[in-house]
């Protein structure tokens, strides 16, 4: 599938924003000039990481305080466990697009309240 | 952590057909459960000995063996069984084993036949394990005695849906080993629903590290902290009766340990809408929703095309989670039943294999699924569903660390006294067999 047209290439260093790209919502960093993607959810306990807080590559969850590097989507403090999902992308034409290969689906169902 | 509430109970137990009063809470003692239960070759020997082939065991669902012929291979440890459905409409148990050199008579996971074949000389055994043709009979001068030469059969019969076996053919008879667990999840109609989910986990831990896992809620705050907007994790009833246990999870309400107990997350919308209580038009808040969904279900389950009139009021909200000693977990709602069944790797004891099984009361006029197909995986090579997933991330680092040298063994809160009992338990058959004398 490769890459997708995500937004315009218009943040300043150290803005994001938020976007919906082949069912995944993702975070949109711009680090330094370089534009880091990663799905917009800890992996903790689901809040929004565009609520947290930014410090260089790292953010910081606003909910439990887990980290994260968006450079490599890794978890660098707790009580997340698990990395984020991390996306390459590029600037090209004026806009960002971003590497996503798998459509994200709807959850399978559901066959009680546990699962 | 601070409690802010308490749960508000079912007001009437007379009136419920599952127990409900709480049991008198078991002294247990406070001892370290030493790690080496969990990871030492002696002790998994010892289950062997005095544990497996000395309990009764859940063998299939019995929505497998509704027609004659109809046969399932499940395996324990080392040993396959074969579990059939005969000619007399009575369900059999006895070991995948040719009399003749020892070759396996049933293949694959199950199906229907007539006869079982061995495929390596072509003995033939009938739906009850017995001789049914030789080839070559002559040529054996010691004569083929039909029985003799029948597969040993084992003790078989049936409770809640399934088939259960046991490995010791002086076991005591199901509904004795049972004990108050027909009259406690009878009320559910278990039989009348039916299998939607069934698949294998190949786990890298011990199987008592799983059972243990799903015996606490100490853990949901911090496993699971999703899970805190819509369920108790803290005001739970604990029960421990003669080798089995349980407790009574309250569902719709969000957990005593959260100080604002009005806010409805999108999780408790989740739970509402699975209950047919639409979140849009509800009036109450966070701590009316469990109240609501139980006059909801009240009012609107023979519309719905479910017969809930056994159940009480809470069980048509809450999560009443049993454990069958020593495997069977059962997470039981009104119209839904999820159930663990933890088995060991026949030589490794930081190994195991989890099955789990997703059941559902089909509503009266809509048509049963069709049975799913059986899936064995890896652990992480498929998702089980949030929660789950959530779980199963936690042990293969708890064996790692009950190998560990620097780990004593399990230290054990009240809010887990159920591990307590579960390895008491195991203790009564270890060493209540090994000091029999015979």
């Amino acid at each position: 599938m490769g890459y997708v047209r995500a937004i315009e290439a218009s943040l300043a260093p150290g803005d994001h924003t938020t976007v919906e790209a082949r069912g995944w919502d993702l975070l949109v960093v711009n680090v330094d000039g370089d534009y880091l993607v990663v799905e917009n959810s800890c992996t903790h306990a689901k809040a929004e990481l565009s609520k947290g807080r930014l410090d260089g590559s790292e953010i910081t969850c606003a909910e439990h305080g887990a980290r994260f590097d968006l450079r490599s989507g890794a978890c660098v403090g707790p009580p997340a466990t698990q990395s984020v999902p991390k996306f390459d992308a590029r600037v090209k034409d004026g806009f960002v697009e971003v590497k996503i290969d798998k459509i994200k689906v709807a959850r399978r169902p559901q066959f009680g309240p546990m699962n | 952590m601070t409690v802010y509430r308490t749960i508000e109970r079912f007001a009437d137990p007379q009136a419920s057909k599952t127990p409900v009063q709480k049991e008198p809470e078991p002294d247990l003692g406070t001892d370290i459960i030493p790690k080496e239960r969990y990871t030492g070759e002696a002790f998994r020997q010892l289950e062997w000995d005095h544990l497996w082939t000395k309990v009764w065991q859940m063998g299939c669902w019995e929505g497998d063996l509704r027609n004659t012929g109809d046969y399932v291979v499940t395996e324990i440890g080392n040993e396959s069984i074969v579990l059939t459905r005969d000619e007399d409409g009575g369900v059999n148990a006895f070991y995948n084993v040719c009399s003749h050199r020892g070759n396996q008579v049933a293949y694959g996971r199950g199906g229907n036949t007539r006869t079982f074949k061995c495929s390596y000389h072509l003995w033939e055994y009938n739906l009850k394990g017995e001789i049914a043709n030789v080839p070559d009979v002559e040529t054996f001068p010691q004569g083929v005695p039909c029985e003799k030469l029948a597969i040993r059969r084992l003790p078989c019969a049936t409770w809640g849906g399934w088939v259960w076996f046991s490995l010791d053919p002086d076991i005591e008879p199901l509904s004795e080993y049972l004990g108050i667990i027909p009259e406690h999840l009878d009320p559910y109609h278990f039989p009348e629903m039916t299998l939607v989910n069934d698949v294998t986990v190949e786990w890298d831990v011990n199987w008592k590290a799983s059972v243990d896992a799903f015996n606490e809620t100490y853990h949901v705050n911090s496993t699971h902290p999703q899970l805190m907007s819509w369920l108790e994790d803290m005001d739970v009833q604990i029960d421990c009766y003669e080798r089995h246990n349980r407790y009574l999870i309250p569902f719709g309400c969000v957990s005593t340990h959260i100080e604002d107990g009005t806010e409805i997350s999108d999780g408790m919308k989740g739970f509402m809408m699975m209950n047919h209580l639409d979140p849009s038009s509800f009036e109450g808040n966070g701590l009316d929703v469990r109240r609501a969904i139980q006059k909801n279900w009240r009012a609107n389950a023979e519309s719905l095309g479910y017969d809930l009139s056994d159940l009480n009021d809470d069980q048509l909200t809450d999560d009443y989670h049993y454990l069958i000693f020593p495997n069977i977990t059962l997470n039981i709602h009104a119209t839904s039943l999820m159930l663990f069944r933890q088995r060991p790797h026949p030589s490794d004891p930081n190994k195991m294999f989890y099955d789990l099984q997703n059941y559902t009361m089909v509503p009266k006029g809509e048509a049963t699924p069709p049975r799913p197909l059986h899936r064995q995986f890896k652990h992480g090579d498929e998702s089980l569903g949030e929660v789950l997933d959530q779980d199963s991330r936690n042990l293969p680092m708890v064996q790692r660390g009950m190998n560990s040298v620097g780990y004593r063994g399990l230290w054990i809160s009240d809010q887990e006294v159920r591990i307590r009992h579960f390895h008491k338990t195991i203790d009564d058959y270890l060493f209540r067999q090994s000091i029999k004398i015979t």
